[in-house]
């Protein structure tokens, strides 16, 4: 349908919509007629992407002067390849209803292991590997040498992409991974590099958040975006996570280790080359003097990972005189490893700030701040000088001297913890130092900075107010919206008690309690009687999981369990839990039923969906904190309470309460979708807990169901169920959580009456701000 | 001598008949006793005709073994071995335990034919009651009845038994107990061993080897049960145990699995991540990915409960193709002229784009983006939004032809209608599944235009209409109060209906000769119109006969209709008889 959102035509790919999806449009061209950044929260299900996408193309067709790019971030694969479905949708509803085409280039960028189309690189299945071996086959030096010698291998791609691609576009279209691939083989051109090149004139990129969180990564690949884009964070609950990760850094015995054999190796290639050939030593050693340090930057294959550091961060002096010299350079490092190794070999925790560490380095091995900062960039230069392919023998040594530069270039917002034991075995000598960022917003606030609106959502964003604080921004607009239902096709309900009337909650003191237990199990047998199809169970950790289904064992309720549903359980393994994984979906294909116990803040809980019949019904086992015995966490806690007047505890639920959510709106994917939601622990039914849920939760989670035994919610998710069994067609739907054009329009023309009957527009707040 | 063809499985020496010396041969089909020094074999008895073989009680002086016959008729047999008792024992038991593993096969051979028939008779009353008309009376011979009248029922019975779910928890309905002792009671089902057998192979393959040659069929399930293998929470602790391989073969066959992967892009966590941490960065969430060492035996567990939730899918998930696989070759079969099946286009749900996983082979790196982005369509699609427009490659080709056309496959079967037979051996099936779904649809598209047939009589006069149609209504004046069944004794009542199944029966086969397109249904057409004569003569003359006599009020009204439907067929017979004459002429 064709809507006027504000004033603005917009194309929606759909003959409906929802009330909500129209509200969501409004609140985003607020913001994006502002200028300013917002955070809205959507319930999963109700089209969010193809709302934010059919709005963002819209505003940039009629303003291209305002918004001339479209960046949006997601955070698994599936996420970005659904996101350019959508997006391919769209495009082909504007092919066939309007006269005027977009005319816009829409891509996906992914990581070589997902784009490389060379026959032998493709079949590596790590990251990794397929980096190291494009590395290997694309590098400057690497071609330079094939020309002089045609058998050294290089990769065809590349070399097609270089001679007619650098300077071609592509042409203009939705490309997905899979188009892009499709391309690259047409035309002998690389895909990855294509899309490399493309995203800087390319008017949508869809792509992984790291793309731009990570300063490594961001640094390589997005570096040259204009100010007038639009920053989307899609599926953001966890997004200071992400920030927060891509700076902080563990190192242990084992990197030090390794990293030392690295660096044997590397003096022993010094040596080889100062002996074969002096000259290009002496080239390197010249170009520092000069300055000219990122003189081959500009070959974009030699790039792996740039800086650790934020762009603004970077110093952009000559490297100092005291690690030019490549011997001094090793032996530096040398130096500040020996150092490492000195401070992991502790038997009490340490906890000290980056600058005092950095005193600690001056004083005992005598290294200053300034040449530390250079650490990481010097080291990539000799790695290139050397003409190194395989990195994968650098790896620790890498990460030493991304150590070196982050500790010495950021004093604020971060902490060193040195744990010489690990907290579960205390007799198992196993020293890690932990360089940990606190504030997750100091990777966010360039992206905040640099980018005219950023638009972060989620399904689960609540409590709102958190987000503005952690990742210290101010948004334009601030807005959770509620699902309009015309069946109530969610039943939220909190079980405080077993049959037995014992309080059920996970809390630290009753959680191996057998009680507890047993009658979480009861429970889920008497869920998994009453519930057709899939039932997915979230408890609150990989540990408590294990522990719980061997007391389970012991108790006969797994073999119970099993005479209705076939029971799939979530491992640390990957790929075994994506085996799992399908056969749970071909269990529930098949009309056998099955439950899957999966663990909140895991993989599953956080890119699977279960919607349909492959989730009727979720179970939330306790509340799921952090551990908060982990100092990192502490640390993290303190700095939030003096930085941000964030109260640890406040923190803690809101943490909770997003994964909790996170994990039962899994379940719930669209209007015709249902299911039921179980917050098995007593703590839900608190205040604090509850008004933490979102707003399109919080609505159907009505006292009486606050406070029940197991018995009382079988009760009522029976009588529940036979009701929403019951045939249930868009009429059902239409004017209350559907609408069409015309109805729409009518609500939108009720509306302006209303205004204009003297209330208060809502419109108004946008001019002043 | 004994026929060169019977393998002599057991050359026993030293057993006595009846006070004679002689030597004992247990052959492939039956059990003979050959006295000394001579060439003829005194005893003989196939094993079909044994029905038990009995022995003499442990510590009794003389060692015997008797074979009871179906006949009533006894043979025992004395074995008498110079070396002892132990000898004479061991040669005893030799005997009996091929004897133990031959008789069964046997048994069941003979009597099985005819305990089926007589349960099918018995299950069938109306079965029974043809058999007794038709064969009994001689109009029909017992095979020719057995092979077309009842075929269907004892094809039912001889053919597969439906195949027995897996339940998930047949592990534990062995349920312990402790049987009062200090020992432990498994129930131990023939059910739960097939369950076990079919979701655990390795087993079945351990049964074979194992059971009888190295150990009776009771060790092994007592091993089984100790065994690591069914604890799940045991590790496994010695290479002792028997089953230690199969559970390395589950767990080999379970890890080739997961390096495979998920077929399906959304589920594949590997892939979830595009951009992985760089070793060594993350911090307090990147714990995750550490494995921690936890409790080993807890994650053992763990595992093994997804493995069997696993292979108790697999179980149904064999069943399932071997059963669709089927039904689709019959309805291409039955499909005839009307073309191509229309639900092969894989729109028709997930059913569709599992099928295209399995399909391995060189297509599968063509087709995997497409069934991504079949995948991608699905999940964007919202079902009260509308269908999202974007369409992959499979569908553009579908969409174009969503109108259904009729075309003709082969047009000259359309014009001269359809010849062979084996459309009219499917009659009795239900109705083709495309057949079904195209009347379906055919039906369905009047039902919406019900407007246009508004004009359906008015509720009162419909009403009315009811009315006069009831018993002393306007219209039913003529009707006689007295209906045919007061008049009519019981007993031909009962008789009638007899004969009215039967003829029925015997018309039907009839009709389904036409048209007689193949030698052997003319032969068949041949012998069932001379069945038909038979039948009428004796039954239905002489049902005649006594109606006449005991109900003269009725007379030949009763079978009135049977003679219709008996001419019928009998002038049908009697015009293809003549054309075919005149054609051969």
């Amino acid at each position: 349908m064709k809507l006027s959102v504000d004033g603005l035509l917009v194309y929606f790919p759909y003959e409906y919509i929802y009330p909500e999806q129209y509200a969501y449009m409004l609140e985003l061209k607020r913001s994006l007629d502002a200028k300013g950044h917002c955070l809205l929260e959507m319930p999963s299900g109700t089209g969010k992407t193809a709302t934010l996408l059919s709005l963002i193309v819209a505003y940039m067709v009629e303003y291209p002067d305002r918004i001339r790019k479209l960046i949006y971030c997601s955070r698994t694969v599936p996420e970005i390849e659904k996101v350019i479905a959508e997006l391919q949708n769209l495009m082909v509803y504007y092919e066939r209803h309007s006269s005027v085409q977009p005319e816009m280039t829409g891509l996906v960028l992914s990581s070589r292991k997902n784009m490389c189309i060379h026959p032998e690189v493709s079949k590596e299945r790590e990251g990794k590997a397929v980096d190291g071996k494009c590395y290997g086959l694309t590098a400057s030096y690497i071609r330079e040498r094939h020309e002089m010698d045609a058998e050294i291998p290089i990769c065809q791609y590349y070399e097609g992409f270089t001679l007619e691609g650098k300077e071609s576009t592509l042409p203009v279209g939705i490309y997905s991974i899979d188009d892009l691939k499709e391309y690259g083989r047409s035309r002998n051109w690389c895909p990855y590099f294509t899309a490399r090149y493309a995203i800087a004139h390319a008017h949508i990129v869809v792509y992984s958040y790291h793309y731009l969180l990570d300063p490594k990564i961001a640094q390589v690949v997005s570096k040259e975006m204009s100010r007038e884009s639009c920053v989307v964070f899609d599926e953001a609950h966890n997004i200071d996570n992400v920030c927060i990760d891509s700076m902080s850094v563990k190192i242990n015995r084992r990197t030090v280790e390794r990293s030392t054999n690295a660096l044997n190796q590397l003096t022993k290639l010094v040596q080889d080359m100062r002996d074969e050939d002096t000259n290009r030593l002496n080239e390197e050693y010249q170009r520092m003097v000069q300055g000219l340090k990122d003189a081959s930057v500009q070959r974009d294959t030699d790039m792996i990972l740039a800086n650790p550091v934020l762009p603004t961060d970077v110093l952009t002096e000559v490297v100092p005189g005291n690690i030019r010299n490549a011997d001094h350079f090793l032996s530096f490092l040398r130096r500040f490893i020996e150092y490492i190794k000195t401070r992991l070999r502790v038997h009490h925790v340490v906890q000290e700030s980056p600058a005092g560490f950095l005193k600690d380095v001056s004083s005992k091995i005598c290294i200053e701040r300034k040449p530390l900062r250079f650490c990481a960039e010097r080291l990539s230069s000799l790695l290139r000088t050397l003409e190194i392919t395989d990195m994968t023998e650098y790896g620790a040594l890498t990460l030493i001297t991304h150590f070196a530069t982050l500790v010495s270039t950021y004093t604020k917002g971060f902490t060193i913890i040195i744990e010489p034991f690990d907290d579960k075995t205390p007799t198992v000598s196993n020293p890690i130092m932990h360089f940990s960022c606190l504030d997750s917003s100091i990777a966010m606030s360039p992206v905040f900075t640099r980018f005219q609106t950023v638009v972060i959502t989620s399904g689960t964003l609540s409590p709102m107010d958190m987000y503005p604080k952690i990742l210290d921004f101010d948004p334009v607009v601030m807005s959770s919206f509620t699902m309009t239902l015309a069946r109530p096709c969610l039943l939220p309900m909190i079980v405080s008690k077993g049959n037995d009337q014992v309080s059920i909650s996970s809390k630290f003191e009753t959680r191996e309690d057998t009680a507890v237990i047993r009658n979480y199990g009861q429970l889920l047998v008497e869920v998994a009687k009453t519930v057709p199809d899939g039932i997915v169970c979230f408890f609150t950790s990989y540990l408590y999981l294990e522990s719980v289904v061997a007391s389970w064992y012991d108790q006969g309720i797994v073999d119970t369990l099993l005479r209705y549903k076939l029971l799939f359980i979530e491992t640390q393994d990957n790929a075994e839990t994506s085996y799992a994984l399908m056969n749970y979906v071909k269990a529930c294909d098949c009309g056998r039923g099955a439950v899957l116990l999966a663990v909140a803040r895991g993989k599953v809980s956080e890119g699977v969906d279960f919607d349909h019949h492959y989730g009727r019904a979720v179970l939330m086992f306790g509340i799921p904190y952090v551990y908060t015995q982990s100092r990192i966490l502490k640390a993290r806690l303190d700095y939030l309470r003096d930085q941000f007047q964030i109260r640890e505890n406040d923190f803690l639920t809101f943490d909770a309460m997003r994964h909790a959510a996170q994990c039962v709106g899994r379940a719930l994917r669209g209007k015709t979708d249902y299911g039921i939601m179980i917050f098995a622990d007593k703590r839900f039914s608190r205040q604090d807990k509850r008004s933490r849920l979102p707003k399109w939760i919080q609505e159907h989670l009505v006292d009486s169901f606050c406070n029940l035994s197991t018995e009382e919610a079988v009760q009522l998710a029976r009588r529940w169920l036979r009701r929403m069994a019951q045939p249930f067609s868009r009429e059902d739907q239409l004017g209350i959580s559907l609408l069409t054009l015309a109805q729409l329009e009518s609500m939108e023309q009720e509306k302006l009456e209303r205004q204009a009957q003297g209330k208060q527009g809502v419109g108004g707040e946008v001019q002043e701000l | 001598m004994t026929t060169s063809s019977e393998d002599v499985l057991l050359q026993m020496g030293e057993v006595r008949y009846k006070k004679g010396d002689g030597t004992l041969y247990v052959m492939n089909e039956r059990l003979a006793w050959m006295a000394e020094h001579r060439d003829t074999v005194t005893v003989s008895h196939r094993y079909a005709d044994i029905k038990t073989q009995k022995i003499s009680p442990e510590g009794k002086p003389k060692v015997q073994l008797q074979v009871v016959l179906h006949d009533g008729n006894t043979s025992t047999f004395h074995f008498v071995n110079r070396q002892g008792l132990q000898a004479t024992l061991a040669d005893r038991d030799k005997v009996k335990e091929l004897l133990q593993q031959l008789l069964p096969n046997f048994k069941r051979k003979v009597d099985k034919d005819l305990e089926d028939k007589n349960r099918i008779l018995k299950d069938h009353p109306n079965l029974l009651q043809l058999y007794k008309d038709l064969v009994i009376t001689k109009v029909l011979t017992s095979d020719e009845f057995w092979a077309t009248h009842a075929k269907e029922h004892a094809l039912k019975k001889m053919g597969k038994s439906q195949e027995i779910g897996v339940s998930g928890a047949f592990l534990a309905d062995i349920k312990p107990q402790t049987d009062g002792c200090n020992g432990l009671k498994y129930n131990l089902t023939p059910d739960v061993i097939h369950c076990i057998f079919k979701t655990y192979p390795a087993v079945k393959r351990k049964h074979m080897e194992n059971v009888p040659a190295k150990m009776a069929e009771n060790e092994f399930w007592t091993k089984f049960f100790q065994s690591h293998y069914f604890h799940r929470d045991r590790l496994t602790a010695g290479t002792k145990d028997i089953f230690t391989e199969c559970g390395k073969i589950d767990d080999q066959a379970l890890k080739a699995a997961v390096q495979q992967g998920a077929g399906d892009p959304l589920l594949d966590l590997k892939k979830f991540e595009d951009v992985p941490l760089e070793e060594g960065f993350g911090s307090v969430a990147g714990d995750r990915n550490v494995v921690n060492s936890g409790n080993i035996v807890h994650q053992n567990m763990i595992k093994r409960f997804n493995q069997h939730s696993i292979m108790v899918l697999k179980t149904c998930a064999n069943v399932n193709a071997s059963s669709t696989s089927m039904t689709n070759g019959g309805t291409n079969m039955a499909n005839g002229p009307l073309g191509q099946s229309t639900h092969t286009n894989g729109f028709n749900g997930k059913g569709g784009g599992a099928a295209g996983h399995s399909n391995d082979g060189a297509d599968i790196d063509k087709g995997a983006p497409q069934a991504k982005k079949q995948r991608l369509i699905e999940k964007i699609h919202y079902e009260d939004l509308g269908n999202p427009l974007l369409e992959t490659e499979d569908d553009a080709a579908h969409g174009s032809n969503k109108a259904k056309q009729f075309e003709l496959s082969k047009v000259e079967r359309y014009l001269n209608g359809p010849l062979q037979n084996h459309m009219y051996e499917n009659h009795n099936d239900s109705m083709p599944l495309d057949d079904v779904q195209y009347k379906l649809v055919r039906n369905s598209e009047s039902w919406l235009d019900r407007s246009a047939q508004r004009n359906v009589i008015c509720s009162k006069a419909a009403v009315n209409a009811l009315g006069e149609l009831s018993p002393g209504g306007s219209l039913m004046r003529g009707f006689q109060e007295q209906s045919v069944g007061q008049l009519v004794p019981l007993d031909f009542q009962r008789e009638l209906r007899h004969l009215y199944l039967s003829l029925m029966e015997l018309l039907k086969h009839f009709w389904n000769c036409f048209p007689p397109t193949t030698e052997e249904l003319e032969a068949k057409l041949q012998r069932m119109h001379e069945t038909l004569q038979r039948f009428k003569m004796a039954k239905l003359v002489p049902f005649e006969n006594r109606a006449m006599h005991e109900l003269s009020p009725l007379r030949s009204s009763l079978t009135q209709h049977m003679n219709i439907l008996l001419r019928t067929a009998n002038s049908k017979y009697a015009t293809w008889k003549e054309r075919k004459l005149r054609n051969n002429r």
